[in-house]
């Protein structure tokens, strides 16, 4: 219990820092106020501004207003949605809540990483497995290749070669996109075709330790039918690797849907990243980072916490 | 070895003539197809990359605006040859990529041996000192591998701008710790060991046995991981630059030239599927390469890819 407890203070810690770093390093990149109003901007608009804002407040006073909004559900406004009057008096009555503008993206990010894993799971295992079972044949070659091609493979490139061919030549499928079943097709394709192969090359090398080991020689002699003994013998003993694996790939699914969603213009989280370091909108970029890295974090947690329940022998927090 | 019959293996791993020489290797790479195919592959880009003034067939900025868009393997109207096409201003792709590959290749080399001489340092003096020192670097190592480099990346180059020397930076302090993480752990290894047990019996300095003992005998899986590196950084490069916060407009790099012909991908494909496609082959190659070397080098596999060749045969 303590190991796990110290896990989750780690990871908050971790959060912390990785909020207050990207605070201090918004405010290094000039005035705030100047950014939120543009370079036109005049004077008395600016102290205005910096006064309501209380830009002109010292700056550790700053991160201790901003961090403890944080931790009320105050995410701040954003400057560039629905901001066109000059703020005198309450930025709060202006700007668009920036935890709206984040929880409004996230189901499409959900989804998107979601259909994606539906689609590398269980391809990935499949594959992996079949490579196993009938080492140095076609398919295990067939496998290989196929996950070195998928970790060696551009994704954002991979998508436009997606769209040049069913979008633009076939026409089976729309370019980009939001809303209908048709439009989660080829963005899921493109963020999952790197999943497939890390996930088929460690099921087939995890497999192939566990088929190497005594106690399926015991069970095939005892005449236990060979897809019990891979699937229900050596598949369960081999689900370690197998599931930091698909959590590893869940995580970078998370960051590699950013230039997914900009290729397909998928409304998720990623797409409002990008749009929002374009237009410097700092507070909007504090917070989705905040949150993609909240994510990670909690999916990195919940491996551990999954090692203990398919193993109970791993004695977590012990160094190996 | 204990356990093995096989006298060829025996012979093998005999250990008067466990080191290799060069011509060992190349010998066991020529046996090797599709490696050597990737190593020569690998070894052409470098060419092409450090050759370019000469190798190129064309001026990299040559507008012709008389041969603007022209398909692959096309004929321009003054008899010129295209053989990847031309994009909007009638430069040849071909040329462009080669230039292309001399930014992106070196972002991945430098971004590389910047993060692996960092990461290795630490992580070795950290396995071989431990104590409180260890936890420290483990700590802050744990900590960055679990956010998520790309994000971070594109973070930090939006508030720092983009550019060659900038990307390069934030690739090394970004990916120092796996170097770390994997060095720690064969330090730690190494510490029992005979060789290092007697070299600091007869008094060698805890860096004279952390660089001059250790280091040498753990330089195989650095190299793999050095490897696999450069292709990870290359692939990155290429999303840094195509979200245009790696490197800049006028020097060209592979993500860049995706980029650009992404507006033109309706009627000229070539644009972006060629500039991906040397970044594919690439990151291909290396991932063959680093397999090939942690095969050849991994003590209980090495016999297969030596014992043929000193007259064994397995």
């Amino acid at each position: 219990m303590p190991y796990l407890l110290k896990r989750v203070i780690n990871s908050v810690l971790l959060l912390l820092i990785t909020v207050s770093f990207v605070f201090f390093a918004c405010r290094m990149i000039g005035d705030p106020a100047l950014n939120m109003l543009g370079p036109g901007a005049n004077d008395i608009a600016l102290e205005n501004l910096r006064r309501a804002a209380g830009l002109n407040d010292p700056l550790w006073l700053q991160w201790v207003r901003y961090m403890g909004g944080l931790l009320q559900g105050d995410f701040g406004v954003s400057y560039r949605y629905g901001f066109s009057v000059i703020p005198e008096a309450d930025l709060k009555d202006i700007g668009v809540p920036v935890v709206d503008l984040v929880a409004e993206r996230l189901p499409a990010t959900f989804l998107l990483a979601g259909v994606a894993m539906a689609i590398a799971v269980p391809l990935g295992l499949g594959m992996g497995v079949i490579a196993a079972a009938y080492p140095r044949h076609l398919a295990d070659r067939l496998v290989t290749v196929l996950s070195l091609a998928g970790v060696s493979i551009v994704q954002f490139w991979l998508g436009l070669m997606l769209i040049v061919l069913f979008a633009v030549q076939l026409g089976l499928l729309p370019t980009g996109g939001y809303g209908e079943p048709a439009h989660v097709v080829l963005p899921a394709l493109t963020l999952a075709a790197r999943p497939i192969g890390r996930i088929a090359q460690v099921v087939r090398s995890a497999m192939l330790d566990e088929l190497a080991k005594p106690y399926v020689v015991t069970a095939r002699a005892k005449g236990v039918a060979e897809w019990r003994v891979i699937l229900l013998h050596a598949l369960r003993n081999a689900a370690i690797p197998i599931i930091t694996m698909i959590g590893d790939e869940l995580s970078a699914l998370l960051t590699g849907a950013i230039l997914v969603e900009k290729i397909f213009a998928w409304p998720g989280i990623g797409l409002l990243i990008i749009d929002s370091l374009s237009r410097s909108d700092l507070p909007i970029i504090q917070v989705s980072i905040a949150v993609v890295a909240t994510l990670v974090i909690i999916v990195n947690l919940l491996v551990d916490f999954a090692y203990r329940i398919i193993d109970p022998q791993i004695q977590l927090g012990r160094k190996a | 070895m204990a356990g093995s019959s096989n006298p060829a293996i025996e012979d093998a791993i005999d250990p008067r003539d466990e080191r290799e020489t060069l011509r060992d290797y190349l010998r066991a790479l020529g046996r090797d197809k599709v490696t050597a195919s990737a190593a020569l592959f690998l070894l052409a880009l470098l060419a092409f990359t450090a050759g370019a003034e000469f190798l190129a067939p064309h001026k990299p900025t040559g507008l012709n605006l008389a041969d603007r868009m022209l398909p692959p393997f096309s004929t321009g109207k003054k008899g010129l040859f295209y053989l990847l096409g031309t994009d909007e201003l009638g430069r040849d792709l071909f040329t462009r990529l080669i230039y292309g590959a001399r930014v992106s290749v070196s972002v991945g080399l430098l971004g590389a041996t910047l993060s692996c001489f960092f990461g290795v340092i630490a992580g070795l003096t950290a396995g071989y000192y431990g104590g409180l020192y260890e936890d420290l670097v483990m700590r802050l190592v744990d900590g960055m591998l679990s956010l998520p480099s790309l994000l971070v990346a594109l973070f930090v180059l939006f508030i720092l701008g983009g550019g060659f020397a900038n990307l390069i930076l934030v690739f090394a302090v970004l990916h120092w710790m796996v170097f770390a993480r994997m060095s720690r752990g064969l330090a730690l290894a190494a510490r029992s060991k005979t060789y290092v047990v007697a070299a600091k019996a007869m008094g060698a300095s805890g860096r004279r046995i952390v660089f001059r003992h250790i280091l040498p005998n753990v330089v195989a899986p650095i190299l793999v991981l050095y490897t696999l590196e450069i292709a990870i950084l290359i692939l990155s490069e290429a999303s840094l630059s195509f979200l245009g916060f790696g490197v800049q407009p006028p020097d060209p790099s592979w993500g860049l030239m995706i980029a650009d012909g992404r507006e033109h991908i309706r009627s000229a494909w070539w644009l972006v599927a060629f500039p991906g496609l040397a970044i594919f082959l690439t990151a291909l190659c290396l991932n063959l390469v680093a397999s090939w070397v942690r095969a050849v080098t991994d003590p209980a596999q090495r016999w297969r890819w030596f014992a043929i060749g000193s007259g064994g045969g397995g």
